[in-house]
Order: structure tokens, then C-alpha cells, then sequence
């Protein structure tokens, strides 16, 4: 009797984690297929040709591994170079991009507090934020010469101008009504800053962010091209004046790498911290 | 012209008052002022244009009291409700909140408004919610947590506590509001058209819930709403307003047993004639 209940229970239990695997498979083949069917076709071209210039996905692969990832246990397999080509890179990045989005923000949601002030930043803001950034390294280079703050101080000039932007108007739009209930709270000045309209800023914050960690990667790899000893960038040039083609490919790739990872840490922080705004506005 | 009636109604006392039928004795002069307001006028001008919102009004709620203001749409209602508040600082006229005249939000002052999802912070569960105005008031945190407690009690939704207002129904995001308006145990609770946008079901039970928490916590309540039922029957005084620019129409006491029944308090003949006569006000002022 307990048989004709137990099969089913039987049938079922070794299907159920071959069905989960089975649809993990399935989205990642939907989502890397195309990828690495390229990266094959590259592998199959590159290994056909004679040409110098593309080394093959496989060569470039070994290279990376020889060149950062190849180190002692101890260091979790990282080697020495990680310490003079990755850190300061990723260092100096996110150091600019910090800046300038604190920067941004605290400048932002003062802004948006008054109309006067408002129509006083944005013209300036505006131009500012037009002007390709690059165009303002020969200034940065004479003014604070060819220094890790000066490099910092370029990458934080990218990042802070969308940043303030968005948190400016998204500041001046707050919800009128909330502005009024927080008043009804009894709540100071600013409490109501720190506690009602910067929150309500965050998904505009957010938007800038993600815009200023574009524009810090491009201008992480630029700020390495002038006058540098260290760095990815710096790899990158280096490897390409002395025809290291392989060590070229390998900063290049390592670099699209690392934007990729930074990006999705950030989505993914994002989507946890801003939770609140998809649900509000899913209903 | 205005004419102020005592309420006669109980009120601190009369969620235990047993016997409906035994109507307390009217109220003597001795019952203080909560809101005074004379001569109240407010302009608005958009692009040099005015808009005479309020015209002279001048009405008093004395503690314990319900007034409902009730008036068509647009009539500036919820204008009057602003400057009351102290978030509107009005054109003319002398506003009077617990004895001292209105500069900036009354302490002891709590509001509810009509749209709720703007009004409560999608970005805090309900209990960070409820505990902003404590936060805000510098009450300890152990006092804070008792506090919310208490209040989500009253508005019966204790098991909502760690969820966020935009998880709830609107019914419950209104109660949470509610919640909000009186953790500070304020004496004088604004509403303003509080239960507009929720359905007929849900209407009715935050209508009680609205008598039963002012039962609990003996606040003076001034509720503003365009339906007529809705004023007459949570109220123990309907200030009628006209068409704008608006002033009192009529200033009329309510004495309907306590305490009320969506069903009976309704079917009291009383309760069709006040509607009546408040409809009757209403209309006299509609200049079509």
C-alpha cells in the first residue's frame, strides 16, 4: 500500500534537481552563448591567420592568468603585477568616482532646494558636463602635474556633473505633499534633507552614478596614458609601443573585465538598496 | 452669517457611555478652544491672476470635539485645512491653535492626508514609518518602540509592522497614516479628505476606525470631506462651506446617539434630515 505512494514520490525526487539544472543551464546558455560562440570564432580565425596583431582568446587567456593570476596561495594566486597594474587602477577609479558623486550629491540636493541657487548652478553645469572631459587633461596636467591626484581629480570631474544634475532636479521635484507631511512630522530642516529628500532622490542618484562609472572607466584608462608608471592604461600603452601584442590584448581584455564586474556590483547593489522605488512604482 | 454651536455631544467619555440614548448634558463654555480661527482670507494669484480661495471665515473646535468641514470640490477646503496646519500662511486673518497663534506646524499637532502614497516614505517599513514623528519629536528610543506598538495597535495592524507601505492595500496604507498622525498622542488631529480615495468598504471601516481612535486617545479631531453622509455621520459638528470663495454656510451640531453604527446611526431618521439640510445648505450656495 505505502508502495503505490512512495513511487511517485520516487519518480519525482531525482527529476526535480535535474529539472532545476537544467533551466540554470538554459539561462546561461541564453545569456553567454552568443559570447562564447564569438570568442570560439575569434579562437578559429585568429589561430588561421599569420597576422602578429591577433594573437588568439586562448593566448590572451594564459597571459592574463601568467601575468596576475599566477601567483602564491598565499596571495590568492595573485601576483606581484596585480599591485602595480590592477590596484591602483581600480583604486584611483573608484576613488574619483566616490568623490565626485559625494561631490555631486551634497552640491545637488542644496541646489534643489532653491530655485536661485538652482538657476545659478545649472548653466555652468550644463556646459560643464558638455565639455568632453578628456579636453581638460592638458589643464589637470599643468595644474597638478602627473600625480595620482591628479588623476583622481580628472575622474572625479567626469563623474560629478551627472550626478549633480540628477540630484539636483530630482531634489527641486520632490513631491510637494511630501514636503508638507514631513513639515506635519514636526521634522527640522535638516532632518528633512538627510531623512525625506535625499532618499527620495536615490533612483535619480543612482542614474548619475551608473553614468559617472562609464565615464570613470574611460577616464581611469585616459588618466594612465599621460605620464604614468602604473596601471591598466598604462599596460595597455606600454605593451602596445613595444609590439607586445599578446600583453596588449591581455590589458584590453583584463579591462573589459573589470568595467563588466564593476557595473554589475553596482546594478546589483542598486536593485537591492533602491528596492523600495520598483515596488512603489510596480503598484 | 457664522453661528457656533456648542456640541453637544460627549466625547472623551463616550466610547464607555453604554446607553446611546443617554445624551450628556450640553457642553458648558468651560470646554478650551483647540482651533480659533477669525476672519480667515486667503488669495492665491498664479501668473497675476487671483483666486479668492477663502473668504472670512471664522470658526472655533473646542477639545474633544469632531468637525467635519464639508463643501463641493475646489471649495478651499483643504486650503483652510493648510493654514490650520500652519503649512499655508494665509492672506489675511488670525489663526489661533491651542491658544497661540499659528507660525510655522502647531506642536501637538498631527494630519492625515487624502493621498497616502505620497504622504508615507516607500523607503521605511511601517514601523520606521509611524516612528518618524517620534524621531522628529526626540523621544527616547526605547519610548519610540512602545509608542509604535501602541499605535499600530489602534489602527489594528500589528502584523504589518515590518512591511512596507507600498506592500499594503490602500486601506491599510491609510491606516498606517493614521497610525503616523497619532504616535505623538497629539491633542488636534487634521484630516484631510482622508478616505477619498479608497472604496465604499474600506470607507466605512476607516470611518470607525477614525471614532474608535478618537475615543482611545480623547483627541480633538477637524476632518475635512466633500460627502455629505460621511460628515454627519463621524461628526459632532458639520461646517458647511460655500462655492469660492468660500465661508461658513452653516455651523450645524449633530446629535446622534453614540455611539455610531454604519447601519443604525444611517437609518436614524435625524441622520436623513441633517444630511438633508446639510445638502440644502450646499446647494442654496451653488451659483449655477
Amino acid at each position: 500500500m505505502s508502495a503505490l505512494i512512495a513511487r511517485p514520490a520516487l519518480l519525482r525526487t531525482p527529476a526535480q534537481p535535474l529539472r532545476v539544472a537544467g533551466r540554470l543551464a538554459g539561462g546561461l546558455l541564453l545569456r553567454f552563448g552568443v559570447l562564447a560562440l564569438l570568442v570560439l570564432l575569434w579562437q578559429w580565425a585568429a589561430a588561421r591567420t599569420s597576422s602578429l596583431f591577433f594573437p588568439t582568446p586562448a593566448e590572451i587567456v594564459a597571459r592574463i592568468h601568467h601575468d596576475w593570476f599566477s601567483g602564491p596561495a598565499a596571495h590568492l594566486f595573485l601576483t606581484h603585477s596585480v599591485a602595480t597594474d590592477i590596484v591602483p587602477s581600480l583604486g584611483r577609479m573608484l576613488a574619483g568616482w566616490i568623490l565626485g558623486s559625494v561631490i555631486g550629491v551634497a552640491v545637488g540636493v542644496f541646489a534643489g532646494e532653491s530655485r536661485v541657487i538652482r538657476q545659478v548652478v545649472d548653466p555652468p553645469a550644463q556646459f560643464l558636463r558638455a565639455l568632453p572631459t578628456p579636453a581638460i587633461v592638458p589643464v589637470f596636467l599643468l595644474l597638478f602635474g602627473a600625480s595620482t591626484s591628479m588623476r583622481i581629480l580628472l575622474i572625479a570631474f567626469g563623474c560629478v556633473w551627472p550626478v549633480l544634475l540628477n540630484t539636483m532636479n530630482a531634489s527641486a521635484a520632490v513631491d510637494p505633499q511630501r514636503r508638507s507631511s514631513a513639515k506635519a512630522m514636526h521634522l527640522g530642516r535638516a532632518r528633512q534633507l538627510f531623512l525625506v529628500v535625499l532618499p527620495s532622490t536615490g533612483p535619480a542618484v543612482a542614474a548619475g552614478m551608473r553614468i559617472g562609472l562609464a565615464l570613470g572607466l574611460i577616464l581611469m584608462v585616459l588618466s594612465e596614458w599621460v605620464v604614468s608608471t602604473s596601471g591598466l592604461g598604462f599596460t595597455l600603452i606600454t605593451a602596445q609601443q613595444h609590439f607586445d601584442m599578446t600583453g596588449m590584448w591581455a590589458a584590453m581584455v583584463a579591462l573589459a573585465i573589470a568595467g563588466y564586474l564593476i557595473n554589475t556590483v553596482f546594478l546589483a547593489v542598486e536593485k537591492r538598496v533602491l528596492r523600495w522605488h520598483e515596488g512603489a512604482r510596480g503598484k | 452669517m457664522t453661528k457656533t454651536y456648542a456640541a453637544t455631544t460627549g466625547t472623551n467619555d463616550m466610547s464607555g457611555s453604554p446607553d446611546p440614548a443617554a445624551a450628556p448634558a450640553p457642553r458648558t463654555e468651560a470646554a478650551a478652544p483647540v482651533v480659533e480661527v477669525s476672519d480667515l482670507s486667503h488669495v492665491y494669484s498664479t501668473d497675476g491672476v487671483e483666486h479668492r480661495a477663502i473668504d472670512s471665515i471664522s470658526l472655533v473646535v473646542r477639545t474633544g470635539e469632531l468637525v467635519s468641514i464639508v463643501g463641493p470640490s475646489g471649495t478651499g477646503k483643504s486650503t483652510l485645512l493648510g493654514c490650520i496646519a500652519g503649512l499655508l500662511k494665509p492672506t489675511s486673518g488670525d489663526i489661533r491653535v491651542l491658544g497661540k497663534p499659528v507660525r510655522g506646524v502647531p506642536d501637538d499637532l498631527g494630519i492625515v492626508f487624502q493621498d497616502y502614497s505620497r504622504s508615507l516614505l516607500p523607503w521605511l517599513r511601517v514601523a520606521s514609518n509611524i516612528e518618524m514623528p517620534l524621531r522628529a519629536a526626540r523621544v527616547p528610543k526605547a519610548v519610540r518602540a512602545e509608542r509604535v506598538q501602541e499605535s499600530l495597535e489602534a489602527v489594528g495592524l500589528t502584523a504589518a509592522a515590518r512591511r512596507y507601505p507600498w506592500q499594503l492595500s490602500g486601506g491599510m496604507q491609510q491606516r498606517v497614516a493614521i497610525a503616523r498622525a497619532i504616535a505623538c498622542r497629539p491633542k488636534l488631529l487634521l484630516m484631510d479628505e482622508p478616505f477619498a480615495s479608497v472604496d465604499a468598504q474600506t470607507r466605512s471601516e476607516l470611518e470607525d476606525l477614525t471614532l474608535a481612535v478618537r475615543a482611545q486617545y480623547g483627541v480633538t479631531v477637524l476632518f475635512v470631506t466633500h460627502d455629505i453622509d460621511e460628515s454627519v455621520y463621524i461628526s459632532d459638528r458639520v461646517i458647511a462651506l460655500t462655492h469660492p470663495p468660500a465661508t461658513v454656510a452653516s455651523d450645524i451640531a449633530v446629535h446622534l446617539p453614540q455611539p455610531r453604527d454604519q447601519i443604525s446611526t444611517r437609518a436614524e431618521p435625524d441622520f436623513v434630515h441633517l444630511r438633508t439640510e446639510v445638502a440644502q445648505y450646499l446647494r442654496r450656495t451653488d451659483p449655477s
